[in-house]
């Protein structure tokens, strides 16, 4: 195997683990509330910028990670809580209204830092190259990073959704949601959590592509625009689904990119063409 | 022969009485129109200039001998088709005396198209640079007081292949007509002068993950020389950052850029990775003259943050526009007039470096600052 | 900051082909693998519309004269 082979692979991997930090959030609250909350890209680009600003002020990576998820969970909780929850049930309305919220956000990242682009410095303990023994190869630390967190929040998200009373709940609740309002258990709450528990992630996925890659207003669509690719292709809802839906999208991009990178676009969303012509629910999704 | 000589006199009166009218000041207000993207992610290019334009303004009291000067600002949104509704606009609603801008790429080549439409009405081109629309769609009334593309990256390549000593060089770009222009000029210089081969790798416009193109310019390090970044704005923080990470540094030497990559606020994002970084630009903020260092202090006290080329050719363009007015004593309603007028101006821009001129095909000759090097951060 | 490390003067829009801007513009337009990057694919390529003296001036000169 080439050296280019083995680099796209590990591109391919990490590009995966943060398009699934970033799928997972939005997955989780479709699976509960069967709402495609398109505000999901912006609550990505402001945690991002959010965490930027942290850590100009503070210094500190880990703080700006944990401000950018909190603040978007708050935003998420609120937009549950205020907005979405008089629309229940209604799917155009609540579409409208996660649109509606986007472009809010959106503008107002415009005005607080700016058209420029930025982007977060990486924390020195993950700056770098690590140069992988036998094979000779160099790759950055900070890849390897994504990818080691990607993993322990799937491990996490699959302890908290099968060991936890209230992950268990949740799950239940995907399943059938009536029965489950029904054992007197408060949905609602239930809702609220799942949504700020879907924002946090946004924003953590924010601060990791900010400090990867760049911030730029903009980028919330373009966000939007790859999370859905994965969902699609994964099955929306299914969080299995979206594992594989990332890593699907991350190393048919990466190879694309590497081998012919003008028509990477192009190559990305082949797959979604064919899957929803054959498959319209997803590789794991449920006929709905 | 007594009545003949009455009507001869009566008509030399009218004709006099008619000049006068004539030279006096023919409006009550100045109506200047500025079209770029204020919005979504091209705003700093129509921003940029649209600052520029009213730091120049300022300098006038926003006033023509006494006659005061009205701006209309329209918002492209980096879109063709909401450019041409905003120009027919500017034109129809706001009657404007002329129109500066815009600012992108596609817009210039479409707002040309407009111009050719609609021949009255002057326009200054604001930071848009495809060649062609002071070169094959040239039309009377659309000036350029700025810059192409490819007319400050020529001697660039030239500067490669003989100062530095490159032979074969990878551009790294994104795939749409600027950057085909910039690479295209580039190597006319680079080839011309000595330089061996080019490689160019295209990337979709919007891509950001740029892993697989860092591990293949890995292995062509052995090749090639050098790399040049032919992106503009978020693409190239993008694509520095991933540099470092990759540890690209160390293997090759220095990243060299295209003109779009020495803009002040983007280099200052990048930190330590952008050091010394070579691109070519006929403005650099480091120039030391009096009036550049002005222009510097100024525009910060205004906006907060040090400009950078593209508010200095919405700057620019105001001057420009004085200067012809001036010439025609403002009679900015005659528009075949002030068109000429705009044509024939030449200026000494104040902070660009050293001298240019525009000639009577429009396009500006420069001084090009090839190469650009960036070297230290600057505050704010 | 950025500072000037070496200026060429009077660059025109055609840049080194000012006093040729016609044939210049008579060139097939630019695109993303026009022209070509080889060295010997390019002057082939510039002879027929830049003209046999011009490649000839380039080869003596060992490329522009400042």
């Amino acid at each position: 195997m080439s050296i280019l082979v083995i680099m796209s692979m590990l591109n391919g991997l990490t590009l995966a683990a943060l398009l699934f930090i970033t799928a997972s959030g939005l997955t989780l609250s479709f699976s509960l509330m069967r709402v495609v909350n398109l505000t999901h890209g912006a609550l990505y680009m402001a945690g991002g910028f959010i965490g930027m600003s942290v850590v100009k002020v503070t210094g500190s990576w880990l703080l700006a990670m944990l401000s950018g998820g909190g603040a978007m969970a708050v935003v998420a909780l609120l937009e549950e809580r205020f907005l979405l929850r008089r629309a229940r049930g209604d799917d155009l309305r609540e579409t409208l209204i996660s649109l509606s919220v986007a472009i809010i956000i959106g503008d107002l990242v415009l005005v607080i830092w700016g058209g420029y682009p930025k982007s977060i410095a990486i924390p020195p303990l993950l700056s770098g190259v690590w140069t992988i023994p036998v094979i000779d190869m160099v790759y950055p630390v900070f890849r390897i990073f994504m990818l080691g967190l990607a993993i322990f929040i799937i491990v996490a998200l699959w302890l908290f959704l099968t060991k936890t009373n209230l992950g268990i709940t949740i799950r239940a609740g995907v399943d059938n949601f009536d029965m489950v309002s029904s054992l007197g258990i408060n949905v609602r709450r239930l809702f609220t959590f799942v949504f700020g528990l879907s924002g946090f992630l946004a924003g953590v996925a924010g601060v990791l592509g900010g400090t990867s890659l760049m911030l730029v207003v903009g980028e919330d669509w373009r966000i939007l625009t790859l999370t859905l690719i994965v969902i699609i292709i994964g099955g929306m809802g299914s969080l299995g689904g979206t594992i594989v839906g990332a890593l699907i999208t991350g190393l048919v991009y990466s190879f694309a990119t590497a081998y012919i990178p003008e028509f990477s676009l192009f190559i990305l969303f082949l797959p979604v063409a064919i899957i929803l012509s054959i498959r319209p629910q997803g590789l794991f999704g449920t006929k709905a | 022969m007594k009545r003949k000589k009455w009507i001869v006199a009566i008509t030399a009166i009218f004709f006099f009485i008619g000049s006068m009218a004539g030279t006096a000041a023919a409006v009550d207000e100045i109506r200047i129109g500025t079209i770029g993207p204020i919005t979504g992610w091209a705003t700093i290019f129509g921003q940029g200039c649209l600052n520029g334009i009213k730091l120049a303004l300022d300098e006038y009291n926003n006033e023509f001998n006494g006659i005061p000067i009205r701006v209309f600002s329209e918002d492209t949104k980096a879109d063709v088709e909401v450019m041409r509704t905003k120009l027919d606009s500017l034109k129809n609603r706001d009657k404007v005396h002329l129109i500066i801008g815009p600012s992108l790429g596609h817009e210039g080549m479409a707002a040309v198209d407009w111009g050719a439409r609609n021949p009255q009405v002057p326009m200054l081109i604001g930071y848009s640079a495809p060649e062609d629309i002071t070169m094959r769609k040239a039309t009377n009334s659309v000036i350029r007081p700025g810059w192409t593309g490819a007319q400050v990256i020529f001697n660039f390549g030239q500067y490669c292949a003989k100062e530095l000593g490159y032979k074969k060089i990878i551009i790294v770009g994104q795939d749409y007509s600027y950057p085909w222009d910039q690479a295209a000029g580039f190597i006319r210089g680079f080839l011309e002068n000595g330089g061996e081969k080019v490689e160019r790798i295209w990337h979709p416009v919007e891509a950001v993950d740029f892993s697989s193109i860092m591990a293949k310019l890995m292995g062509m390090s052995r090749e090639y020389d050098a790399v040049l970044n032919n992106s503009g704005g978020a693409q190239v923080v993008a694509f520095f950052k991933q540099w470092k990470q990759f540890g690209l540094d160390k293997v090759y030497p220095q990243i060299l850029g295209q003109a779009n990559v020495p803009i002040v606020s983007m280099l200052s994002e990048l930190g330590d990775s952008a050091l010394g970084v070579y691109s070519s630009l006929h403005y650099y903020d480091g120039n030391p003259s009096q009036a550049n260092q002005m222009f510097r202090e100024n525009f910060k006290k205004k906006y907060g943050h040090y400009p950078d080329v593209i508010a200095v050719q919405g700057y620019d363009a105001v001057h420009v526009a004085f200067k012809a007015m001036k010439a025609i004593n403002g009679q900015v309603d005659n528009p075949e007039k002030f068109i000429a007028a705009l044509r024939k101006v030449q200026l000494v821009s104040p902070n660009l470096h050293g001298a240019r001129f525009i000639s009577i095909h429009s396009p500006t000759r420069y001084r090009i600052s090839t190469s650009n090097k960036w070297l230290k951060r600057t505050a704010g | 900051m950025n500072i000037a490390v070496k200026t060429y003067t009077n660059v025109s829009q055609f840049g080194p082909y000012a006093d040729m801007a016609e044939k210049y513009m008579a060139a097939p337009a630019t695109t993303r693998s026009y022209p070509p990057g080889d060295r010997a694919s390019y002057f082939r390529e510039i002879e027929t519309y830049f003209g046999k003296d011009y490649v000839e001036k380039l080869n003596r000169n060992g490329g522009w004269v400042d």
